[in-house]
């Protein structure tokens, strides 16, 4: 009898635990990262009678997360690659839109900046003309200047995002180091699985994991150790490292991330991977940058060949044409932990052979090395620095002033700075170099046949350029130049002088004359706008297979295969972790209708074993009764 | 497989989310007609679009280019349509001058109109092209080209000519210079200018020639001597020691004279020790030639070498007008070919904006048709999904506890 009462009173306790359990299962069912518990039940000791083993009740030996480690890693490893895709794809998407946007994109600004050179071609001497170039002039700069800033922009919010996540993630594994430290003492102190705590350390170590790559250690003292990068120690059992974040010593525009060891800061930014801010680096170097410099290298095929051609007209005022655009120099920057105190100077010499790299210069023992920023990779190069024979490697020219010190680095960026400054040099209408700076005439009293062509410029600096120049002939097959000199004349040869090029065609006679004189005055030639629009249309970049808008267009297309690419792997990946979430839900999860018929089932149970304490208390009471009399 | 209830809802959620999604994109598609905003959505179409529009886009400017270089074109045109028409109204004053009944009066009257009509020409050589341009002032079209002075008229202008784009490789100027025009022309014949001698007694008067072997030609300057009414010789003067070239006898009027290839006719009498000149052509403008007609026309008739004179150079002039004709119409010619150039160029430009923009619209454009039944299918799967979850969500075992 008490056998009974006490197997009853230990299915009551045991069952009980069972209806706690499940209502704490059932109270968490919105819980994220909870998994679900069960009270695992086992027989107790039989004792030993005369007829055999009788069974003692049941006792709730422990109660069991239902948790496979290993769903829950392949979730996890899942996870973070989904966060370093998505936000890849994300920003990606910022990139695209800002530059795929047809109606205000940059291949629309262009063309109406061609158009308004063609207006110029066709009325030169209309001022309105003139005026709608240098305001199409001025919108097309506006345009990329104005996409730089919101690139510059995105890497300045990459630069703030990095110290807020740097905060979040040192504030996560200090969780975890805590956590750790009480699992510890509290599975030391009842030998029983503390599983709230288990999940709320699983939790912290997947909000990690979707900030950054992370790999996971157990220890035996149920702690979790935590890596980062290739190695390096975050968490370890109750202590956790801080994360900072740093200025680039290459490139003080960016931030870099770092953990703080006791052996110094560890610089994390190129060994992180996987994660939200694996994504956002990667997105940095893949997209970010390559994007800004190439935006910066039309920018500059615009305004070179722009400028190199309008600096061989002449404006209306009868004076050459300047420059026609402003635009940023290629620069240098020097690393922070430089010793010497050299200046390195670039310019862009070759447009055809410019790249949208940025390289690092560093100084070796014997020479020089130049390497790109983003790979590391080591580019070829010829010359040793100096201004007579300067290093010339992608397109530019770099000299090293006085004062280079062995291990000096220098970022070198060809294009990233060009369009913050870049505007239109030309206020005043009547400056714009729409004709050419000379013109030709065939005297009018020639008896000959002899005609002279219109002339081309090839030396705009030449300072006697606009001086007039006449072209005698002595005989049929001699002439003077100016009255100096004896030149053989061939019909269509090349006649070079003062800086410009003409050819003389046909048969002159003795004494015929061709003059070459300055063209101002002549408000109604085009030849410098006409050639203008040739020079903005021709193939000048990527080694000459490339003009400007081909150079907008490619780059529209690689931004938009990149995002397109970027979004691809970010839906894949998303319908792997989402069947790793329902495979880790369908053991871990909470399941309303089981934890009903599970509550069902334990009532039951329950009134069943309250039914055997009854029973036990008849069975006493019988007792009693038989023995009163 | 066991299903936990927020695994569930989750499942069921995220697939309506998708299904918005979808239903949004298709929905922009038909609003916006387009059948990708950005270009990652469908990056080779949207290059492949990006440069057709770039096509399409310098096509209209190389038509906008064509239009204007058309318009100044047709003005040339119609400006020399008005040079013709002078210089054949000239020509008619000549050839009416040149008829010997006519009194000194009535030619100077047909003087003064001809001056009235070289100041009529230098008017159409100083028009504008309606934009305050010059058409005949090659690039210096800021200032009137053509300047009356005390020598003659005078080219101001330059000689350049302004080409425009009209089409990928193709360029076409917009108008010849004056000196194109106006300057520069061969007088007489082209080849050689004839004149009486102002010493001559006789009647005769020599007609502009002709060449027969432009080959056998040496341009210097020869004499047509008559050594008596009837023998004639060609004595070329140019050399040192003047050399006897030809020579013939038995003159009569009318008759024409044969020399290095060349063909010159006398009509009336020579008398002994008469002669006429035969030398190379000089180079001159239309303007003098219509003074020069002007001036001969007011000139004195009453000798008989006043005569024979005025007969030589009105034929002449009448010779010099020719050369005028042909100029404008050469240049004419010109023009109209520039002006079918840029129908052609217009018309191979239309097709291809044709072929361009169905091309973009297969690349670009939305199939409304497909995008609405699409977008029927959506708004069914999503109502079907919303109706699904709502239904399944609400079943639990607790209802029934």
């Amino acid at each position: 009898m008490v056998d009974v009462l006490s197997t009853g009173l230990s299915s009551l306790r045991s069952l009980q635990r069972a209806l706690d359990t499940t209502s704490h299962n059932i109270a968490n069912v919105a819980t994220p990262g909870y998994t679900r518990q069960r009270v695992e039940f086992s027989a107790r000791q039989p004792q030993m009678s005369g007829s055999g083993w009788i069974g003692t009740g049941v006792e709730a030996s422990t109660v069991r997360r239902i948790y496979d480690q290993f769903l829950a890693q392949q979730t996890r490893t899942s996870g973070t690659n989904l966060a370093r895709l998505d936000a890849f794809a994300t920003q990606a998407e910022r990139i695209d839109n800002l530059l795929g946007d047809s109606a205000n994109g940059l291949s629309s600004a262009l063309q109406s900046f061609t158009d308004a050179i063609n207006e110029v071609s066709t009325t030169p001497s209309s001022i309105p003309a003139r005026q709608v170039l240098i305001a199409e002039g001025r919108a097309l700069a506006e345009r990329l200047k104005s996409y730089d800033s919101r690139l510059r922009n995105m890497s300045t919010e990459i630069n703030g995002r990095l110290s807020v996540e740097a905060q979040e993630m040192t504030t996560l594994a200090q969780g975890i180091a805590k956590l750790n430290g009480d699992i510890s003492v509290a599975v030391q102190q009842s030998g029983q699985p503390p599983n709230d705590l288990l999940d709320q350390r699983d939790a912290l170590i997947n909000q990690l994991s979707g900030k950054v790559g992370v790999s996971i250690v157990a220890e035996g003292d149920s702690t979790l150790n935590v890596f980062i990068g290739n190695g390096q120690p975050l968490v370890l059992g109750n202590q956790a490292s801080q994360i900072t974040t740093t200025v680039d010593p290459l490139d003080p525009e960016r931030t870099l991330l770092s953990l703080q060891t006791p052996g110094g800061a560890v610089d994390l930014t190129r060994v992180v991977s996987g994660g939200t801010l694996g994504g956002l680096l990667d997105w940095r170097s893949q997209m970010l940058d390559p994007a800004r410099n190439e935006l910066g290298r039309i920018g500059v095929a615009i305004a070179s060949q722009v400028n190199a051609q309008h600096r061989e007209g002449m404006d209306l005022t009868g004076a050459l044409g300047g420059n026609f655009f402003n635009i940023g120099a290629a620069t240098a920057t020097p690393a922070t932990a430089n010793t010497g105190t050299a200046a390195v100077t670039v310019t862009r010499t070759n447009l055809g052979a410019l790249t949208s790299n940025d390289y690092v210069l560093a100084r070796t023992t014997t020479g020089y090395t130049l390497r790109r920023q983003d790979t590391g990779a080591a580019v070829s190069f010829t010359g040793t620095g100096t201004v007579a024979d300067p290093i010339v490697a992608d397109g530019l020219s770099i000299v090293v002033g006085a004062g280079i010190a062995t291990g000096d680095q220098h970022v070198i960026s060809p294009t990233r700075n060009a369009l913050a400054g870049m505007s239109v040099a030309i206020t005043d209408a009547s400056r714009v170099a729409a004709a050419a700076p000379i013109r030709t005439s065939v005297t009018s009293t020639n008896t000959g046949t002899g005609t002279v062509t219109s002339g081309e410029v090839l030396d705009p600096t030449d300072a006697a350029l606009l001086t007039t120049v006449d072209i005698d002939f002595t005989s049929a097959t001699t002439y003077t130049v100016n009255g100096a000199g004896s030149f053989t004349y061939t019909p269509g040869s090349n006649i070079d002088v003062n800086g410009w090029r003409i050819q003389v065609n046909g048969a002159p006679a003795v004494g015929d004359r061709f003059t070459v004189r300055s063209n101002a005055g002549a408000t109604g030639d085009n030849r410098n706008a006409f050639a203008l629009a040739d020079a903005l249309r021709a193939n000048v970049l990527d080694g000459g297979t490339k003009s400007a808008s081909s150079t907008v267009e490619k780059l529209i297309a690689d931004v938009g295969l990149s995002t397109r690419t970027a979004q691809v792997n970010r839906d894949a990946e998303a319908v792997i972790h989402d069947s790793d979430l329902a495979a880790l839900d369908s053991v871990s999860g909470v399941n309303l209708d089981e934890e009903a018929a599970n509550m069902l089932r334990y009532q039951q149970a329950y009134a069943a074993a309250a039914q055997i304490i009854a029973v036990a208390n008849e069975m006493f009471d019988t007792l009693l009764n038989a023995v009163r009399r | 497989m066991r299903l936990s209830t927020a695994g569930m809802h989750r499942t069921s959620i995220n697939a309506i989310l998708e299904q918005q999604t979808r239903m949004a994109r298709t929905q922009e598609q038909v609003t916006t007609g387009k059948r990708f905003q950005s270009a990652s959505e469908d990056p080779i179409a949207a290059t492949r679009a990006a440069v057709l529009d770039r096509t399409v886009a310098e096509n209209e400017q190389f038509g906008r280019n064509s239009n204007i270089v058309e318009a100044r074109l047709n003005f040339e045109e119609q400006s020399l349509a008005d040079v013709t028409s002078v210089l054949q109204y000239v020509r008619e004053r000549a050839l009416q001058g040149a008829n010997s009944t006519l009194g000194a009066d009535e030619r100077r009257m047909l003087a003064n109109d001809v001056r009235q009509q070289l100041q009529a020409l230098v008017e159409i050589a100083n028009r504008d092209d309606g934009n305050g341009e010059y058409l005949f002032a090659g690039t210096s079209t800021g200032a009137a080209p053509f300047a009356p002075g005390t020598t003659g008229v005078n080219y101001l202008g330059d000689m350049t000519n302004r080409v425009v784009r009209i089409g990928n490789s193709q360029s076409i100027a917009d108008g010849h210079s004056g000196a194109d025009v106006f300057m520069n022309l061969a007088e007489r014949n082209g080849v050689f200018r004839t004149s009486v001698a102002a010493t001559n007694t006789g009647t005769g008067t020599i007609d502009v020639g002709r060449v027969v072997n432009s080959t056998a030609w040496v341009p210097d300057n020869y004499s047509l001597q008559f050594t008596s009414p009837t023998d004639w010789q060609v004595v070329d003067d140019t050399l040192p020691t003047p050399v006897v070239i030809a020579s013939g006898a038995g003159f009569t009027s009318g008759q024409s004279v044969s020399f290095l290839g060349v063909n010159v006719t006398i009509t009336g009498t020579p008398a002994a020790g008469d002669s006429f000149s035969i030398a190379p052509a000089q180079r001159t403008d239309m303007f003098a030639m219509l003074e020069e007609l002007a001036v001969t026309l007011g000139s004195a008739t009453t000798t008989p070498l006043d005569k024979a004179t005025f007969q030589a150079q009105i034929g002449g002039s009448i010779a010099n007008l020719d050369q005028s004709l042909q100029r404008a119409s050469n240049i004419r010619a010109e023009v109209g070919s520039r002006l079918s150039a840029i129908d052609q160029a217009a018309d191979s430009r239309g097709a291809e904006s044709v072929d361009l923009q169905a091309l973009l619209a297969d690349l670009r454009d939305v199939d409304y048709a497909e995008a609405i039944s699409r977008l029927n299918q959506e708004y069914t799967g999503l109502q079907a999904a919303q109706a699904a979850y709502t239904k399944i969500a609400q079943l639990s075992l607790f209802d029934y506890l």
